[in-house]
């Protein structure tokens, strides 16, 4: 295990295992923030970090004191040492497997099929070269995908296939309890050191993975024929993994946990947690008048926040409202040929005087000044954006994504249909001409930041939750 | 060869006696037309001497044999290399590439034998030869004609030309007996060897016309492509180098340790066992015929109506091409064994009147030929199984195949010279007899998962 050592271990106090895929430390964004804050804000434990990566990066994060170690786990790497000899029961577990999960959903024989490949050390590619495999696959073929092209399963199962079986051989570090921040990968990681270490498994999931791959892979062009099902029914199976091994499964909302529930998740395991913000960090902004309308974006200048959008509707307010200036603030280095299509439209739409990319900043600069925010995302779970928006006396505009309905108080007014720029431009036009209105808004959102979205609640009820399910195990 | 297998193919379906007999004789020519045609030459010339080349008549006979069995021993793997690469051009049809894969291929050839027939004249002692100059370019020459004929032979196969072929081969085999007339009585045995490969190079000369008028030289470039696939194919290229060299090195082994020796010379011959070897290797013609008209041609047929649809289509359709290529490849041995056996069997039976009749009753021993006919059937079968297992992707199985070929062959040859006594060319059926077991067995094994075979490749 390649395990970095952070920061000397407390020994007096307990150890969490956080399992990030795609996110903390490596990604900037939403959950990593999450992440952080919880991590700092639990001082009385240490944490273990154990990110699961498409490839080598530097983290984006400097760590708080109690990070005792980082281990970065490749998907790509190859498995060290693998045993190429394959024990034929193996293969029987696999079918009696597959047969549970597919008449009767019941996954309680992943934890042989673990044991096989984890204790073995099995090289994926020896066990999916081997003859057995291709003919369990092709009697699966035979009953999922009869009619369609035999290649198009046999790739999904090699290419899907290959990352579970290479988790399988993964070791996780000892710990006290793991937390894993999604299913998927995350949540078979959660799932094997469960079945090792018998610890505690909490999962917080801030969006639906298993639904945010589904529109991925609907929406990727070279996802073909059944290849397209086998990939969504195995981000469906790996959360119904990790819902049958985690102890705890906590949402932001109670959309998300209901759909949960619809997943398989046991409802008494299941528990909503908003997310929570440092209101004071925005309660006490001086305030600052501009002459002009400023409206902003907080966001990653990526194609899920869909910044596009939000410079049609740009364009469409700058048509109403002459005197008026848009900031997106957020890096825009990750997905730079997006930023520059960004830039273009700008050009095209010769908006250039009255649009700014401020890059990565401190949010809090705009905030000052920003009379609207406006969140254009295609997808989400409950933006911190808006709660910080609300802390800070700024009203939001949205579209219809995750969380963002209730939080929003289903307001008509402020809500509009992802891609709809032009219902995004009259919230904002609304807005800019109803001021008593604006203030309303302003008065009821902190009344609601307050109440629901508090950091420290959030804080504590982690720290409740841990000792809750430490103590239970210990005992 | 199985593009031309199809235009057979038709012929024979033809259905009428005459056309049976027409697409079987136009098969010969593919397979076999310059070596029958040589083997006759030879025959002729030997047989009814006509005085040309009386003054020492071993000299030249063995000349040309070993013309003939060091060029095939040398270059089997560059035959197979080449004969995939325009198999694959073809089947992308890739058309441009295929000339200038010829003229590279002529002239690599041509580069690497100058040299080996030099170093073989260097190491020899010609002096005593009348006209020991003529004879040396003679042989320097007919080595490298020998080799590119090889060549053309894969390549003509590409050609629908057969009645040209035909009569090329006609052409430079007259050529040949006159050129051996004429210069023998002029120059012995230097001018019968010279003129025996004027008519060679006259064959060479009206393929390489014929070839020019079907797919002629626009620009005269190197194909680096092709030279590149020398390393992709090297499995390929290892199984024909070992073929080639493991159905010679029997015959080799009981020149150079039983066999007679021209002095002054490299030249080691062994009669009693040379002239049966020749014979039998006639009787593998109608198998190979069989093979490349019927059996070869439904398999071609059958393989890429699998391998076409292998990604492109659902898994019970797949298994149903699957089934009529195995079907084909099973129907395909059953034929060719089916075939030569009667054809070898009818042949032992009747051994003693065809010796009678060829003369050759009294200097051959019937029992090395009786083992030597049986040695050429799994001769013949292992070199089809062979062809199979290639066809089938499985190179590597080949390979070794041909490796245990001539593994086999030395070491049984050995043994039975120094230790056991054995009638020559027991080593070679034994031999025989292992490789075709051993290419049956990988089959047999193999080819019904054909199917993950490919997959787990890609």
């Amino acid at each position: 295990m390649d395990f970095v050592a952070i920061n000397k271990p407390d020994p007096s106090k307990k150890t969490i295992c956080i399992i990030a895929e795609g996110s903390y430390p490596y990604i900037t964004g939403g959950v990593s923030a999450w992440i952080q804050d919880i991590i700092s804000g639990l001082t009385s434990y240490n944490f273990i970090i154990f990110a699961i990566s498409a490839e080598e990066d530097e983290p984006k994060y400097s760590f708080p004191p109690n990070v005792i170690g980082l281990v970065n786990r490749l998907l790509t790497a190859p498995v060290a040492k693998p045993q190429k000899s394959i024990h034929p029961s193996f293969f029987r577990t696999i079918e009696s497997f597959h047969n549970d999960m597919m008449q009767k959903k019941d996954f309680s024989k992943f934890s042989d099929i673990f044991r096989f490949i984890n204790m073995h050390r099995y090289d994926p590619s020896t066990l999916q070269r081997h003859i057995t495999s291709f003919k369990i696959v092709t009697q699966y073929n035979a009953i999922r995908n009869p009619l369609y092209p035999f290649s198009d399963y046999y790739w999904a199962w090699r290419s899907s296939h290959e990352y579970m079986m290479k988790i399988m051989t993964w070791d996780l570090p000892p710990a006290d309890l793991y937390h894993t921040i999604s299913t998927g990968y995350a949540g078979l990681c959660a799932a094997i050191a469960k079945i090792k270490y018998n610890k505690p498994v909490i999962l917080t999931e801030h969006g639906l993975y298993n639904k945010e791959r589904e529109i991925d892979i609907k929406r990727a062009t070279w996802v073909k024929g059944y290849q397209r099902d086998m990939w969504i029914n195995i981000f469906n199976d790996l959360s119904a993994i990790t819902y049958e091994y985690s102890d705890c499964i906590i949402s932001l909302f109670e959309v998300n946990r209901n759909i949960q529930i619809a997943q398989g998740a046991k409802r008494e395991k299941t528990l909503v947690i908003p997310n929570g913000i440092e209101i004071e960090r925005f309660w006490d902004l001086k305030k600052e008048t501009r002459k002009e309308f400023s409206i902003g974006i907080v966001a990653r200048v990526v194609p899920i926040k869909d910044v596009k959008n939000f410079i049609i509707m740009a364009k469409i307010v700058a048509e109403s409202i002459p005197d008026v200036k848009f900031y997106i603030i957020g890096p825009t280095d990750e997905d730079e040929s997006y930023y520059e299509d960004c830039v273009k439209l700008v050009e095209n739409f010769q908006i250039q005087d009255k649009v700014i990319f401020t890059g990565k900043a401190d949010v809090r600069q705009y905030y000052k000044f920003l009379d609207v925010v406006v969140l254009s995302s295609i997808r989400e779970a409950q933006p911190l954006v808006i709660l910080e928006a609300y802390a800070a006396g700024i009203p939001v505009v949205s579209t219809r994504v995750g969380n963002v309905p209730e939080m929003l108080d289903y307001n008509d007014i402020l809500l509009a249909d992802p891609k709809d720029s032009e219902k995004l431009a009259q919230g904002v036009i609304y807005l800019y001409n109803n001021p008593d209105y604006r203030e309303k808004l302003i008065a009821a959102n902190r009344n609601k930041v307050i109440q629901f979205y508090n950091k420290k609640d959030l804080i504590a009820t982690y720290d409740n939750l841990y000792a809750k399910y430490i103590g239970m195990y210990t005992s | 060869m199985a593009g031309i297998g199809f235009e057979l193919y038709k012929i024979l379906y033809k259905g009428t006696l005459s056309s049976i007999v027409q697409a079987f004789f136009l098969g010969m020519i593919i397979v076999a037309g310059p070596w029958i045609l040589s083997v006759l030459t030879i025959y002729i010339i030997q047989t009814y001497t006509f005085g040309a080349i009386a003054d020492n008549p071993a000299l030249f006979t063995v000349s040309i044999v070993y013309v003939y069995a060091f060029s095939l021993f040398l270059s089997g793997g560059f035959h197979y290399v080449f004969s995939r690469y325009i198999a694959d051009q073809l089947y992308i049809e890739n058309y441009a590439t295929i000339p200038s894969a010829l003229l590279t291929a002529i002239i690599l050839i041509t580069i690497i034998s100058i040299p080996l027939a030099l170093a073989f004249v260097f190491f020899n002692d010609f002096s005593s030869v009348p006209y020991h100059t003529l004879y040396i370019l003679s042989l320097v020459s007919l080595f490298v004609v020998i080799n590119i004929l090889w060549i053309m032979l894969v390549y003509i196969a590409l050609l629908k030309a057969y009645y040209k072929i035909f009569f090329s081969y006609l052409a430079g085999t007259i050529a040949s007996l006159y050129g051996v007339l004429y210069l023998g009585k002029l120059y012995g045995v230097a001018g019968a060897l010279c003129g025996y490969t004027i008519g060679q190079a006259v064959i060479v000369l009206l393929l390489i016309t014929i070839s020019q008028i079907a797919y002629p030289f626009k620009k005269f470039t190197i194909n680096k492509e092709f030279i590149a696939s020398f390393k992709e194919h090297k499995r390929i290229f290892l199984m024909g180098c070992f073929f080639n060299m493991a159905i010679w090195s029997d015959k080799m082994l009981y020149w150079f340790l039983h066999g007679q020796h021209i002095p002054g010379t490299l030249y080691y011959y062994y009669i009693p066992y040379d002239i049966p070897v020749f014979l039998a290797y006639l009787t593998m013609i109608p198998g190979l015929v069989y093979f490349l008209i019927i059996a070869e041609t439904d398999f071609h047929k059958k393989f890429f109506e699998f391998i076409s649809h292998i990604l492109e289509d659902p898994f019970r359709y797949i298994q149903l091409k699957k089934h009529k290529m195995l079907l084909s490849l099973k129907n395909g041995i059953k034929g060719i064994v089916f075939f030569q056996s009667i054809w070898t069997i009818g042949i032992l039976i009747k051994l003693p009147v065809i010796l009678d009749f060829l003369g050759y009753s009294h200097t051959i021993n019937i029992h090395i030929l009786r083992i030597l006919l049986i040695a050429v059937f799994f001769h013949m079968l292992s070199l089809n199984l062979m062809i199979y297992l290639l066809y089938m992707e499985l190179q590597f199985e080949a390979a070794m195949a041909a490796c245990l070929y001539l593994v086999f062959n030395i070491a049984a040859t050995l043994f039975s010279i120094y230790y056991f006594q054995l009638l020559p060319g027991t080593s070679y059926m034994l031999a025989s007899v292992a490789t075709s077991l051993y290419c049956s067995y990988h089959l047999y094994k193999k080819a019904p998962i054909i199917d993950f075979i490919i997959f787990n490749r890609t």
